[in-house]
């Protein structure tokens, strides 16, 4: 009821196009994005670009929370397609905010698709990694600079889950790998036996 | 929207259209069962909700309220003190709700005029004194201050003969009593920290005119300068608050559930601050659908939140609906959703984007609103567009800075005061402009009020070009679309000229300017000639205005009939405000302060003056003349009289077989040289304007068998000190079985003849 009251007054619509539909994300956007290869052993689903960077966008900073699904099932295809074996996957760690940014923004974006994953796969999430160090934003600064913001970024803050498993590390946007890579790193260090990357979308310099 | 104008015209019981209402939803719900087309059945819904919910708010007040009391009587009111009370030199002016009145219990309101006392609003207080039914002018589509009270269920009013006596303290609405209470705080502030003009200006930019009370000269200066929406909180105000609360609630890290309760809170306590008029609440309701949409994680659509918010509005007060703020402001918010970003597409190519942008919000509004402000107003600003462009791109600094400014004033006085030197330049530089453009020559345009169909035809012409310019082509201009054109436009041409003032007729129009003198003769040809202008006051209040409502802003002639205060002072603010040819006045000897005044306005605007004399006929244009018949004091002989200033100019005005006789306020000495002097064939008219408001000292029976009126006019004010007219008068007339028609009871009065037969229209 009161949704249907909620509905008329805020009609649904799809988040990129706007055109009505019950769809945050509408079909004819959602066939737009076009699934990449593996690059460079990582995994990310779609090129960031038209579509999708709009569409993360909408979520990241408009905090459209309802793209989560349609975003999140787009990761979950990209799976399903072998390309991953999920056979062979413990846990699913999502890249995390800072406190302070997760406060400004209200909800870790990255943990919302980590979720979806988790619900179709039956593999827990577990945030073991936490943000220490409250780096700049990576938009603007260049490869060198990214790398020396988030070094020594991360920590793991539940060493169990880590020690001796299999993860799935999950990001939004792969640009550099700055970030990747240094989470990674923290996770070998705390033992971690095998690392898979997965990102939603990918930056590609052209 | 369409039930509500329904309701206002159609006058059906309300059992009626309960019934109705209810079939429809048994209608609705059976359609719903069977088939799923019943789109079309919900307008019709929304139809009925609004003629239903105008009926049920307008229902007749009950037995026991205040107004059913019989009047002029002495009576004690025990009330609440509704608003914020209003000094002007020793007199207060507040509305009661009313409690009690004389130990019976009473409901209702009224507005009581009292001597000066310390009444608050929230007071509970006791007055005694004479109620008296509301009663105000009433002139052809001018409204008076008399709709606006009862539009506010206002219906009767009291002369307290002393102070109130304030029973108990602190009885009103908390919240009003809190937020008027920071009202007061902040515009202290700005008082404390600007010099008086622009603590004013800052007060009403920022907490609208209804707050801070704006003097009137203010208001028209902005007015002429197209400005005036500075003057009256709107979205800005609105959207500066929510972004701020949300923000800081964000920063502490609140959750979205408590932060939109913050800005809620606050949001609402601002309606209260500014004293709710259309624009604020428009604003505030559209404001708290996008925070809920917030909390719901819900995207709001601008359009369904500009309806919604009007569909509120209107189902809690459905005659707002008439309400020119809310009218002006919702067609200002869609314009500037709907018009300004096509404009701002097709001008981006030819200029660079903040350009576009900033034009494009310039022209939008004005564009929307020209019908509005012409239609209530007869005039529009022509140099709106420039003082806009000019002050929009930064007036919102005066609104941020002045929000500061208070909050600073409450933390730490010192800051405030420097920060409003900075406001202060801004405010001048702003104040400056408006000043400098609205005395630019040709800053407004006079239009005579349109009517409905021009209107109509107007909004859809301009929504049709918006259509085309978005979609970059004309549509296919095929047989079928040209043939529903030209019939729209036919359709639109004939029920304009059919409702218009037709052409080619005498209108005279006897105005309603209480006691005194004012009559507005439009020849057949469209020549204007005003015969006396009413007391002081009554030049700005009525005649002005409603002369601007019929597109004039130009008298051939004006002609005050003798120099009596209550027909000339209003012609001094005529002269001052409307261009005129020539001036018919008799020389006078004796000279009162108002005829002084009347001829250094003649010197000043270099206009014409025509002493008439004995048998000159003026032409008015189109077969339509005045034919002098006495000049008043300028006639120099030598009779006993009662009063030699009474003496007028008397003319008869001749249309083909329509005549009328004016005789000013010439008493029965006069009236004897008048039929001495003409042959009874020139004396007798068809309509008779009755000497000297009716007053037995004039109008004796043998003139009266002479000009042998087929209807008499007396214009006198509601109880005048000189209760005018005279029953003897009235006799004399009854007797001869002439109907009588009075500005006092009637209204304005309207003739308008076409030569041969003519009608009397009244206002009330």
């Amino acid at each position: 009821m009161l949704n249907a009251l909620l509905d008329l007054i805020f009609p649904p619509r799809c988040e990129v196009c706007k055109k009505d539909g019950k769809e945050a994300l509408c079909n004819s956007c959602f066939s737009a994005i076009r699934f990449m290869k593996p690059h460079l052993g990582v995994h990310s689903v779609a090129v960031y670009d038209g579509v999708m960077k709009e569409a993360i966008q909408r979520f990241k900073f408009n905090k459209r929370k309802n793209l989560a699904g349609p975003l999140g099932v787009l990761m979950v295809q990209y799976i399903a397609e072998l390309k991953i074996n999920m056979q062979e996957i413990d846990t699913l760690i999502p890249v995390p905010l800072h406190p302070r940014r997760q406060r400004e923004r209200g909800f870790n974006q990255v943990h919302y698709l980590a979720e979806i994953v988790s619900r179709y796969f039956g593999k827990p999430v577990v945030p073991a990694l936490s943000r220490v160090k409250d780096t700049k934003p990576h938009f603007g600064l260049g490869r060198e600079e990214r790398f020396i913001n988030i070094n020594q970024a991360f920590a793991v803050n539940d060493s169990r889950a880590v020690y001796n498993k299999r993860i799935l590390l999950i990001d939004d946007i792969y640009t550099t790998g700055a970030t990747m890579a240094e989470c990674s790193r923290t996770l070998q260090i705390a033992g971690a036996k095998k690392i898979e990357l997965l990102t939603l979308s990918r930056a590609v310099e052209f | 929207m369409l039930g509500i104008i329904a309701a206002k015209y159609l006058l059906l019981p309300i059992v009626f259209s309960f019934i109705l209402l209810l079939i429809m939803l048994i209608v609705i719900t059976w359609l719903l069962f069977i088939r799923n087309n019943i789109v079309i059945l919900l307008p019709i819904l929304f139809i009925l909700i609004g003629f239903l919910n105008y009926q049920v708010r307008t229902l007749p007040l009950p037995q026991n309220d205040i107004s059913n009391i019989p009047q002029y009587k002495m009576i004690t009111v025990i009330g609440l003190v509704e608003n914020v009370p209003n000094q002007i030199n020793n007199n207060l002016f507040f509305n009661l709700a009313a409690k009690s009145a004389d130990n019976y219990k009473a409901s209702g309101h009224l507005s009581v005029i009292s001597p000066a006392a310390a009444v608050r609003y929230g007071d509970i207080v006791k007055v005694q004194g004479r109620l008296e039914p509301i009663e105000g002018l009433s002139n052809p589509s001018l409204l008076s201050f008399v709709d606006y009270l009862q539009n506010n269920g206002i219906y009767c009013r009291m002369k307290a003969s002393a102070p109130p006596l304030i029973l108990q303290r602190n009885k009103g609405n908390p919240l009003i009593a809190f937020s008027q209470s920071i009202t007061k705080r902040l515009m202290v502030i700005s008082q404390k920290t600007l010099p008086a003009y622009y603590a004013t200006l800052q007060n009403s930019i920022i907490l609208g005119t209804g707050a801070a009370k704006a003097p009137p000269d203010m208001k028209d200066v902005y007015k002429k300068a197209g400005v005036a929406h500075l003057l009256v909180v709107s979205g800005m105000q609105v959207a500066l608050l929510a972004g701020v609360c949300l923000y800081l609630t964000r920063i502490f890290g609140l959750s979205i559930g408590i932060s939109v309760a913050i800005a809620s809170v606050v949001n609402w306590l601002f309606v209260l601050m500014t004293g709710g008029g259309a624009s604020i609440l428009r604003a505030a309701l559209m404001a708290e659908i996008m925070l809920i949409g917030l909390l719901f994680e819900k995207e709001g659509e601008i359009y369904n939140s500009l309806f919604l918010s009007l569909f509120i509005l209107l189902l809690f007060d459905p005659k707002a609906l008439f309400d020119i703020g809310l009218q002006l402001s919702y067609a200002a918010t869609a314009s500037l959703i709907y018009i300004s970003p096509v404009l701002q597409e097709r001008l981006a190519p030819l200029m660079p984007k903040t350009i576009a942008a900033l034009l494009a919000a310039a022209v939008s509004p004005i564009l929307a609103t020209i019908p509005i402000t012409i239609y209530y107003f007869g005039q529009f600003s022509l140099i709106g567009l420039l003082t806009n462009i000019l002050l929009l791109p930064w007036i919102n600094c005066v609104v941020v800075l002045g929000f500061l400014n208070y909050v600073l004033g409450i933390l730490f006085f010192p800051l405030a005061q420097l920060l409003n030197n900075a406001n202060l330049v801004l405010l001048m530089i702003a104040d400056g402009i408006v000043n400098i453009l609205a005395r630019a020559p040709f800053a407004q345009a006079f239009f005579p009020s349109p009517k409905f169909p021009l209107i109509l035809a107007y909004y859809l012409g301009l929504i049709g070009t918006i259509e085309v310019i978005r979609r970059r082509r004309m549509p296919k201009l095929d047989r079928f679309r040209i043939l529903i054109l030209i019939l729209l436009t036919a359709a639109f041409v004939l029920w304009n000229s059919a409702l218009s003032d037709q052409a080619g007729r005498l209108t005279i129009t006897v105005l309603d300017i209480g006691q005194g003198d004012s009559i507005l003769i439009e020849s057949p040809t469209g020549k204007r000639m005003l015969v006396d202008g009413g007391k002081a006051g009554m030049g700005e209040k009525v005649i002005i205005p409603l002369l601007h409502k019929k597109g004039i802003n130009y008298l051939d002639i004006v002609s005050p009939s003798h120099q009596h205060d209550d027909h000339l002072a209003g012609i001094c603010e005529v002269l001052q405000k409307v261009q005129v040819g020539a001036v018919i006045d008799a020389a006078y000897q004796s000279s009162p302060y108002y005829y002084q005044r009347f001829m250094e306005l003649i010197q000043q605007n270099h206009i014409k003056r025509h002493v008439p004399k004995y048998g000159q006929w003026i032409d008015l244009g189109g077969g339509a003349r005045c034919g002098i018949l006495y000049t008043g004091k300028s006639e120099i002989f030598n009779r006993d009289c009662l009063d030699v200033d009474n003496r007028s100019i008397a003319f008869k005005l001749v249309y083909g077989k329509f005549s009328m006789l004016f005789t000013g306020d010439n008493e029965k000495y006069d009236e004897e040289y008048i039929l001495q002097r003409s042959p009874p064939s020139l004396l007798s008219a068809t309509i008779l304007k009755v000497g000297h408001h009716g007053s037995y000292t004039s109008t004796s029976a043998e003139f009266l068998t002479v000009v042998n009126p087929r209807s008499a006019i007396i214009s006198c004010g509601l109880h005048n000190k000189f209760r005018h007219p005279h029953p003897s008068t009235l006799k004399k007339l009854a007797i001869k079985g002439i109907p009588v028609y009075r500005t006092d009871k009637q209204g304005a009065i309207t003739i308008k003849s076409d030569g041969s037969s003519y009608t009397i229209l009244t206002q009330k």
